[in-house]
């Protein structure tokens, strides 16, 4: 059974405001699990931020909001993001990483080498959810 | 917010961005290499020691600075990548192609 060391919520919008809250609540989740290391910090973050852009990126006007939740346990980390709209199609595809020369496509392909990602699409009011999991060494 | 540094070294322009090298700042990353190549500056080196977040849109800005500095006769290199900027080349397997220089005179150095 995994002990919750901090739990954190936001509300976002906007692309730019958003991302800087994120990171905001980043440097919150880690005061209040100190013994997370550097690695496993990027790690987490990285596939956090990663999913966030996606989410931005791709949604346009239809994801101007979406909610994130943080969560440090003692054995785990582990992150909820939720937005409204259709289904991300991208979701769906293939994260293989891309060739060297590709100027983008590389977002979901790092985020799940960096960490466990889910995707579950809603049509209820809250919409969709990404979870991102990242187990933390013993 | 990410702020740009820029200095010129010889015939090397050296650009040092501060903050996150993210979907926000990239398009102007892209910007300042195609504006610098435009000029006749086509060899860039991008002093990542400031960046204290790197993600897969800063790397493809990273990227197409490469692919336009290299059009044009150049290129670009990058240097002082923090840790996570090389946790991001390693897990993207992208340092043969953006090999991090240890220092920006060793990236200018290597042209």
């Amino acid at each position: 059974m995994s002990v919750v060391l901090i739990h954190l919520h936001a509300d976002l919008a906007g692309t730019e405001e958003s991302l800087t809250s994120m990171h905001e609540l980043f440097a919150e989740l880690w005061d209040g699990a100190p013994e997370v290391t550097t690695r496993d910090r990027v790690l987490f973050s990285l596939a956090v931020a990663e999913i966030a852009a996606n989410v931005i990126e791709h949604g346009h006007d239809r994801y101007d909001n979406w909610k994130l939740d943080l969560k440090a346990c003692d054995d785990h980390l582990e992150a909820s993001i939720r937005h409204p709209g259709p289904v991300v199609e991208r979701a769906l595809g293939d994260w293989t990483m891309p060739e060297e020369s590709a100027e983008s496509g590389r977002g979901l392909a790092l985020a799940a080498s960096a960490s466990t990602l889910h995707y579950t699409h809603s049509t209820d009011p809250e919409g969709s959810e990404w979870r991102v999991v990242h187990a933390l060494a013993s | 917010m990410t702020t740009f540094d820029l200095e010129t070294m010889d015939t090397t322009l050296v650009i040092r961005p501060e903050g996150r090298l993210d979907l926000v700042a990239a398009p102007e990353l892209r910007e300042l290499v195609a504006k610098s190549v435009a000029s006749g500056v086509v060899k860039i080196v991008v002093d990542l020691h400031g960046v204290d977040f790197l993600d897969s849109s800063g790397l493809g800005a990273l990227v197409t600075g490469l692919k336009t500095t290299r059009q044009a006769g150049g290129n670009l290199r990058i240097a002082r990548a923090t840790e996570q900027t090389l946790i991001v080349l390693d897990l993207t397997m992208m340092q043969q192609v953006l090999f991090p220089y240890p220092s920006v005179e060793d990236a200018i150095g290597s042209s």
